[in-house]
């Protein structure tokens, strides 16, 4: 009896903790839809209200005024092939780093990165590809994004990676695979989870990111998501509702990568500690 | 086999290290500005294009982007079949990032638009900008008797040259509310003491009585500059900035505590942060939560119609210890314009298109299009009164005979002074230092 | 034959990702490095100065009030974050009805732009219209009503508080997949022995887990040292540099005021800092695991 009275009220706080945790963390998100259909007048006036008469054309106004739907192919197409490049070139370095050849130097090399702001190397960057003659590229941006999340990816799948256990490969070895059948047959399969936790934060990483777009790119047309929703911010005006018409629109997307690919990012966030 | 990778591995990476090097040793800023940052050279060579790129801060969002953006269109038509032009538009803090990157790594845009005085100050020393005086030789249109004599001196260097075409001319303006201070039975306050005993009314019935903000230093500094003119010594204080005048001065310190003095007494939002910058504090004014706000034609956009026909422009309320007539004054001030970037304008194949694009920027054409967003022209553009806003009639009527009176940002002579002034404006509005710290603080700015 | 072959694999796959760290990460890291120790305004010509910034820089007062920032929110995050996301993980683990929604939830924050999220907050904290004080006022705590972002006292926090709640939802789901990842047998072999669930939390699952948690705190201490977004967008760091992080302190002295040189320095130190944390990490991680 006792204990079945402990175990409601257990369970009573224990939902009340999480609810109250939801509408923290969704709250914001409600109130930036919401204020989305509103005129400043109404955000300022009344900011919990629902819109009097939903203002759409918040959001006719967001897509059109900034290029929305071609840097949003821009952010796709440089979101996309980072992705594709950072993985495959991280997954093989840390296949090589973590069972065939392991070098601390290199490691540490490799790691180094993790704790530099970007803002630290705009103006460099900048130089760099003033010297490729790459500037105002896609590519530069695809190149530097590559180069800013190796050090984080690289700590996240080495750690993934030596939880793979060693006879995987002695079996592959024996089944005649050379080195790099094994890599690509054997073990890029089973890092698939660790590649996942990789893949969804380096996305969130350049997705998310201005200041190196804002340097490095030029041409309105090739800007990239974020810019153009910065750009609504307007030098000297505050139209809130129009600002957060452009979020949705940016989050929107994110939101369902997030959702299709949970699965893999969550059994990525678990499959390191496998004990190797 | 340990030792060969490590061989290989070394090899390897020491063609990547002398790669790497080279490029360190080549990116030194150089003088090269003739390559655009379009990296469209070749294909304009090809079909004999010129590429310009032309940069400015009018993007979407910003006031005047409806304004500039069909004139350009238009005139980018007209010149299709000589000339490539990419246009360059960030909102203004990104854009000011921008043109430092840029310059950093020298790819400055062709022709873009920026600030004279301390903004542009390094870019002078360096020699990058064109004297606008052999442009205006060059050109068939404009001229430089084409603009307002005075509204040249923001651009105007330690070394007596011109180095940009001013664009906009600006007036700042206290607007107040005529409904509200009807409703309350007030008077537009004169004094100090007036704008005490409104502010008490005002507070009484929730209403803000002034709406001034400090976020960045917008809109405060230029605030401060209004009240700083109503002291005596200021004009000649101000004109001494630029060549290394105090900062520092009994009457800033003045000012400051009259800043201080009026925060106390409530007549600002609580906020001073959240409600600074243009849009928030025009805000405030625009939902009638204010009664007065302190604002300029660059704004006027934002500002619905019936607010428009409510508002009366008023001059500053005369403030404690002043000897200036604050009704007879008014600051005035070329705030913007555009450069030329020298390389590219003296660079032959370019310097035609050059030609044509500052043209374009000066152009009549352009320039009243841009009144129509509240902009008071440097040029002499015959814009019908009748076309503007209503406000801006009101602001121009009321301009009428004032004394134009200067602004510390345009008087500073360097960027960071500037970022200094407006910071610490910051910390003053929130009372987290004092008057004597804040003016200590900027001349110590200047001085380094 | 085959050794030699061994070494063209490791070559070929080291290499693309070490020429193209190199490129773009090191080398422009490089370059920093040297501009810490010459003054450039940007546009004329650079010129050695030595040790001069480092000198200026510990004297510099701003930079030792944005420091204390910094390691105030690299703490305070650490401090915040970790046991928030261990424990709500810890709730949602322990068999609750729609787990994958609150998950789904609480991940929301991360992925919303850092920019988006401070332009809402300065929003929430504005004194005339906010959401922050309404809602403080609606549930009877109206005392507490506050100029969030104009009182010298609370400013600082006001805008460490939408980065540290954004990022809680990393946490819980990294948590999350951890606990989930810790053998049941073990956990129900604990509760047959008596123990309650706070013992085995304390006992069991955080020994199991502690590879974790350190992940956790590194991320969440490099993500603490870079920061810059949400400061830079409600108050561009001030008033002052009151509410700065040396990632704001380095922008604005590099890209406002022109100092390159001295805006590299800065760099150079957050390097230096978030070197000498990542190896105190370690140290500590290798002690608990001996």
């Amino acid at each position: 009896m006792g204990k079945l009275k402990k175990t409601v009220l257990y369970d009573g706080v224990k939902y009340l903790i999480l609810i109250l945790g939801s509408i923290i963390s969704l709250y914001p998100f409600i109130w930036v839809v919401i204020s989305s259909l509103k005129n400043n007048n109404e955000i300022y006036g009344n900011p919990f209200a629902l819109p009097q008469t939903p203002n759409w054309g918040n959001y006719v106004q967001a897509w059109k005024g900034a290029y929305v739907g071609r840097s949003f192919v821009n952010s796709i197409l440089v979101c996309m092939t980072t992705l594709a490049i950072l993985i495959i070139i991280t997954a093989m370095a840390c296949y090589i780093l973590t069972r065939v050849y392991q070098h601390k130097i290199l490691k540490g090399y490799f790691t180094l990165g993790i704790m530099v702001p970007i803002h630290a190397l705009l103006i460099p960057s900048v130089l760099i590809f003033k010297f490729l003659h790459m500037q105002d590229n896609l590519l530069s941006l695809i190149l530097i994004y590559v180069a800013q999340n190796v050090s984080f990816s690289m700590f996240i799948l080495s750690g993934y990676m030596e939880s793979i256990p060693k006879e995987l490969d002695e079996a592959a070895t024996i089944d005649g695979c050379t080195k790099v059948q094994t890599f690509f047959r054997v073990i890029l399969p089973v890092a698939k989870p660790g590649i996942a936790t990789v893949a969804t934060l380096a996305f969130l990483n350049c997705w998310n990111d201005l200041l190196l777009s804002l340097v490095i790119i030029a041409t309105p047309a090739k800007r990239t998501l974020t810019m153009a929703i910065s750009a609504l911010q307007g030098s000297f005006a505050a139209n809130y509702g129009l600002l957060c018409a452009g979020f949705v629109i940016t989050i929107i997307p994110v939101v369902i990568m997030y959702l299709l690919f949970q699965k893999q990012v969550i059994s990525g966030m678990t499959a390191g500690a496998v004990k190797g | 086999m340990k030792n060969k990778t490590l061989k290989i591995l070394a090899l390897g990476m020491s063609i990547v290290m002398t790669m790497g090097l080279t490029a360190c040793g080549a990116t030194a800023p150089s003088t090269d500005q003739t390559d655009t940052s379009t990296g469209k050279a070749s294909s304009a060579a090809k079909n004999d294009k010129v590429s310009i790129v032309l940069a400015t801060n009018w993007g979407e969002g910003d006031a005047k982007y409806d304004y500039f953006y069909p004139e350009f269109e238009k005139f980018k038509e007209s010149v299709a079949d000589t000339i490539d032009i990419t246009l360059e538009t960030y909102t203004t803090e990104d854009y000011k990032t921008k043109i430092k990157t840029q310059t950093a790594s020298g790819s400055l845009p062709d022709v873009f638009t920026y600030w004279g005085g301390g903004m542009m100050a390094d870019m002078c020393d360096a020699g990058l900008l064109l004297n606008v005086d052999d442009y205006f030789k060059d050109s068939q249109t404009v001229k430089r008797e084409d603009f307002e004599p005075g509204s040249f001196e923001f651009y105007v260097a330690g070394d007596g040259n011109t180095y940009g075409i001013p664009i906009e001319s600006t007036r700042g303006i206290l607007m107040a509310n005529s409904e509200l201070f009807k409703k309350y039975n007030l008077e537009y306050p004169k004094t100090y003491d007036d704008l005490l005993a409104c502010a008490k009314v005002f507070n009484e019935n929730g209403i803000i009585p002034m709406s001034m903000g400090s976020n960045g230093g917008s809109p405060s500094e230029f605030f401060f500059s209004e009240l700083y003119n109503q002291y005596a010594g200021a004009e000649e204080e101000l004109e001494a900035l630029p060549a290394g005048g105090a900062f520092n001065t009994a009457n800033a310190v003045k000012v400051g505590e009259v800043i201080q003095d009026m925060k106390n007494h409530q007549i600002f939002p609580e906020d001073t942060v959240t409600n600074g910058g243009y849009g928030p504090c025009l805000q405030l004014y625009t939902d009638q939560k204010a009664a007065m706000t302190y604002t300029y034609p660059w704004m006027f956009e934002s500002i619905p119609e019936n607010i428009q026909e409510m508002s009366d422009v008023i001059p500053m309320p005369q403030m404690p210890d002043s000897t200036v007539d604050s009704s007879t004054i008014e600051t005035g001030f070329t705030v913007y314009g555009c450069l030329i970037n020298k390389a590219s304008y003296e660079d032959p194949a370019k310097h035609d298109a050059m030609v044509k694009v500052c043209d374009f920027i000066a152009s009549d054409e352009l320039n009243s299009s841009l009144v129509k967003s509240g902009m008071i022209p440097c040029k002499n553009v015959e814009v019908p009164y009748k076309d503007q806003k209503l406000i801006m009639q009101k602001t121009l009527d009321y301009s009428e005979g004032k004394d134009l009176v200067q602004v510390h940002y345009t008087k500073l002579p360097s960027a960071s002074a500037i970022s200094e002034m407006e910071s610490g404006l910051d910390e003053l509005f929130i009372n987290a230092i004092t008057p004597q710290e804040y003016v200590d603080k900027v001349q110590e700015s200047i001085t380094k | 034959m085959k050794s030699r072959r061994t070494a063209f694999t490791i070559f070929v796959f080291l290499f693309p990702v070490f020429i193209i760290y190199t490129l773009f990460m090191i080398i422009p890291l490089i370059q920093t490095f040297v501009y810490s120790f010459t003054q450039w305004n940007g546009v004329t010509e650079t010129t050695f100065t030595g040790i001069s910034n480092y000198v200026k820089l510990l004297q510099d007062k701003d930079y030792w009030t944005t420091f204390m920032n910094t390691l105030k929110l690299v703490g305070l995050s650490a401090v915040i974050q970790i046991p928030v996301g261990l424990l709500v993980a810890y709730l949602l683990y322990c068999k609750v009805k729609g787990m994958k929604i609150f998950r789904t939830i609480f991940f929301l924050p991360v992925v919303i732009a850092p920019v988006a999220i401070g332009l809402m907050f300065s929003l929430f904290y504005n004194s005339e219209i906010g959401l922050f004080n309404k809602i403080l006022a609606a549930i009877g705590l109206g005392a507490l009503q506050n100029n969030w972002l104009s009182n010298v006292k609370t400013l600082l926090y006001a805008v460490m508080a939408p980065q540290i709640w954004q990022y809680i939802g990393l946490y819980i789901t990294i948590f999350l997949g951890a606990l989930q990842s810790v053998p049941e047998e073990i956990i129900e072999g604990a509760e047959i022995d008596g123990a309650n669930k706070l013992q085995i939390l304390h006992r069991i699952i955080i020994p199991e887990i502690r590879n974790f948690i350190v992940i956790s705190l590194i991320l969440s201490v490099t993500g603490s040292l870079k920061s810059f977004d949400h400061s830079w967008i409600m108050t561009k760091g001030g008033p002052g540099v009151r509410s700065a992080y040396l990632g704001v302190y380095m922008y604005k002295t590099s890209f406002v005021n022109s100092d390159f040189g001295k805006g590299s320095t800065i760099t150079v130190t957050i390097v230096l800092l978030s070197l000498l944390f990542t190896i105190l990490l370690n140290i500590i991680n290798n002690k608990y695991s001996d």
